[in-house]
């Protein structure tokens, strides 16, 4: 063999695969998520009071691409970094579609789904939403507010009309007896933690 | 190559040293091994205590190097006590007279040899009734090493180079347990044979390999990792021989050896220790603080762990307050550096407990539950690691951060939420009736899930790491009685009978892989059976 550079190599694959991650948690769906290192095992498990044991297995993302040899030549791990991109955004639509599907299973088996039928998202329909979920509150009663995620045109849609819902006094009000109502049953839920004899 | 490197051992260690390898080369010649002499001066020049596969006593005094005439003039009144003592053993008739043997790593000269076999012939010319001496030097036992340790080399390149990065260490870090499990499981433990006495060698070979390849700690006197290099030995014998379905008594006398070096090496760290003014060690720069902290720490809880098998084992102990004094002078430099701390902690708990210590130890179980259930409430940006993170992994990530050499290695908002200590401990504060503590922190833990790996085969506990088993969560119940949470914490019946079994190793083997702590471990433990 030719003399090789190993030990410089690996700085560079760790380098690139550190940047390569950084550029996936960044995706803003993604970044929403906390991930956690599995070290063992091939299977996950969790255990509800309402739903028993259930068990799911991992599942594999990956991206293949190629880069010719000439590039490689010529621009060294640039040539990587370049392609890093798209790489990225293949593994950011696999983790992300995985996401949305995980979340549809479970919002799917919950009931809590709001179907808008194709009509225009109103206030009504976002009320509908926040009905749906549950909301937490800090220990000062500050609501942890849900993040929501939507496609980007109905992105565009909320960013002008939130700012209307919220000047107009009614529906300010609404909003207001909704957050009430959640930091009650936030309370009454609270108030059932505890060790009884 | 490997028996250069076996020889190359051999002729650079001590007795004490090669002490567990020439027990189990007469564990492999049909002997049982009644006594080993543990760290301190041996008793009527005898070291080792056996009695051979014809029922005759032997007691064997093992040396270091070269015996000329000035070297056997300085041991020959051990070795007069060696012959002319009788062996004092329960299991030994004194009436009978034994065989003694001197032996040593290095060269017996003639004069030395001649010497010998002139006070035998005047022993039995005169009718003394004192054992015949016979001698065993450093080429003999390089053979019995080398025929001992069998066909278990390393075949493929990679644990070549394992085995070579393993005994080429410079001794003074803990040891590389992940490469460690490692080698054994992918040579000496690799297979499971078809043929029994082929899988009882493979657990001989292992504590001959063991023997040599500790080498480089050997020579630091890194008991530490000496001892977590046993421990794990030991934990590997108890996954093969489940694995394979020996019978105990074909491989529980090789285990023994394993467990009587884990004490040994123990002992040793607690006579340096209690010899120390203070704990740092090695190069100051870069030493104290948090350091310092993790290393007491480390020490502590290993030694209350000792203590506490001793307290189970030997019906003479008796309490050392000197140890215990050490602790409770130190106790405000323990560290919980993240969850793989826990084992330690559970072990100095237990130990102030046996001591009757029992304020100490309930504001250190108070301390360490309260410390969970902050650190990893959810949303908090800087939570305990799991136990999958060493303290030389946290340490790092905490250093690198703040000395702003690169970017954190450990994202600890990830760890928020959740706890795989936190069921343990809310069991152990069960079992001690603390029911106002849960009562006026119900609400807050609830909110933490309980994590756990569960192995799908119990013999598995005992390996580093493993592919077939379930990552699970769960969460705590919103509203839990306190009746049933008793009941569950003292029920011994969820337990594994493998955990009762070897609860000795295990309680050792947790403060080597804090990973494998669950409620389950830990109720084994903490609970009389």
């Amino acid at each position: 063999m030719l003399p090789d550079f190993p030990k410089i190599k690996e700085k560079f694959r760790e380098a690139i695969n550190r940047y390569l991650q950084d550029v996936v948690r960044q995706e803003s769906l993604l970044s929403q998520f906390r991930q956690e290192r599995h070290f063992e095992g091939n299977k996950m498990s969790s255990k509800t009071e309402e739903r028993g044991l259930e068990e799911s297995s991992y599942k594999e993302m990956s991206v293949e691409y190629s880069i010719n040899r000439e590039d490689v030549i010529m621009k060294g791990p640039m040539a990587f970094i370049e392609n890093i991109q798209n790489v990225a955004e293949d593994i950011k639509k696999q983790q992300a579609n995985f996401m949305l599907d995980k979340l549809k299973e479970v919002t799917d088996r919950t009931g809590q789904v709001v179907d808008g039928k194709g009509q225009p998202f109103t206030h009504e329909l976002f009320m509908e939403v926040l009905e749906r979920i549950q909301i937490d509150f800090d220990e000062q009663g500050n609501p942890y507010l849900p993040t929501v995620f939507v496609p980007p045109e109905m992105a565009a849609i909320l960013k002008e009309k939130i700012p209307e819902w919220e000047a107009n006094p009614e529906y300010e009000k609404r909003f207001e007896e909704l957050i009430e109502r959640k930091r009650k049953e936030w309370n009454d839920r609270e108030s059932h933690r505890k060790l009884v004899d | 190559m490997i028996e250069r490197a076996i020889e190359n051992w051999l002729t650079n260690t001590n007795e004490r040293n090669y002490q567990v390898a020439f027990c189990q080369v007469l564990l492999k010649k049909g002997h049982k091994v009644i006594y080993v002499s543990s760290h301190r001066p041996m008793e009527q020049g005898k070291d080792i205590v056996t009695i051979d596969s014809n029922g005759g006593y032997c007691a064997y005094q093992l040396k270091t190097g070269k015996i000329d005439l000035k070297e056997w003039r300085k041991i020959s009144g051990q070795v007069r006590e060696l012959i002319e003592l009788p062996i004092v053993h329960p299991s030994v008739d004194k009436t009978k007279v034994h065989k003694s043997f001197l032996v040593t790593n290095g060269e017996i000269i003639d004069e030395v040899r001649i010497q010998i076999d002139q006070i035998n012939e005047d022993n039995q010319r005169k009718g003394r009734g004192y054992s015949y001496l016979e001698i065993i030097n450093g080429q003999t036992l390089l053979k019995e090493f080398i025929d001992a340790q069998g066909k278990f080399i390393p075949q493929e390149l990679k644990d070549f180079d394992l085995f070579l990065k393993l005994f080429l260490a410079d001794g003074t870090d803990f040891l590389p347990k992940d490469k460690y499990f490692s080698f054994f499981n992918n040579t000496v433990f690799k297979d499971t044979p078809g043929q029994k006495s082929d899988a009882i060698n493979a657990i001989s070979g292992s504590i001959i390999i063991t023997t040599y390849l500790l080498n480089p700690y050997q020579i630091r006197k890194n008991y530490y990792a000496l001892f977590e290099a046993w421990t794990s030995l030991a934990a590997c014998i108890v996954r093969y021989a489940q694995r394979t379905g020996l019978r105990k008594e074909d491989w529980i006398d090789s285990f023994n050896l394993a467990v009587s070096e884990i004490v040994r090496n123990l002992l040793l760290l607690k006579d340096e220790t209690l010899k120390r003014k203070d704990f740092l060690e090695g190069d100051s720069l870069g030493d104290g603080w948090l350091v310092y902290r993790a290393r007491a720490t480390i020490v502590f809880g290993a030694l209350a762990t000792l203590e506490l098998y001793r307290h189970k084992t030997d019906k003479e102990y008796i309490q050392d307050n000197r140890l215990l004094e050490l602790i409770k002078s130190n106790i405000n430099m323990l560290w919980l550096w993240g969850e793989s701390a826990l084992p330690h902690f559970f072990g100095l708990i237990k130990y102030l407990e046996l001591c009757g210590e029992y304020e100490v130890a309930r504001s250190l179980l108070n301390a360490l539950f309260l410390g969970v259930i902050s650190s990893n409430a959810p949303r908090v940006s800087v939570s305990l690691a799991n136990p999958y993170y060493s303290v030389n992994a946290v340490l790092e990530a905490v250093l690198e951060a703040m000395l702003g050499i690169d970017i954190e290695k450990i994202d600890f908002s990830q760890f928020s939420g959740s706890s795989y200590t936190l069921e343990a401990i809310i069991s152990m504060i069960a079992r001690r009736n603390e029911k106002e503590l849960l009562k006026k922190n119900w609400r807050q833990l609830s909110h933490i899930a309980f994590k756990e790996f569960k192995p799908d085969k119990v013999e598995d506990t005992f390996a580093w790491l493993t592919r077939e088993g379930s990552n699970h969560v769960e969460l705590p119940k919103a509203t839990q009685s306190w009746a049933e949470l008793v009941k569950e914490a003292n029920d011994l019946n969820g337990v594994p009978d493998l955990y009762l079994q070897y609860s000795d190793l295990l309680r050792f083997f947790i403060l080597v892989c804090p990973h494998r702590t669950n409620k389950l471990v830990i109720r084994a433990l903490d609970t009389n059976h």
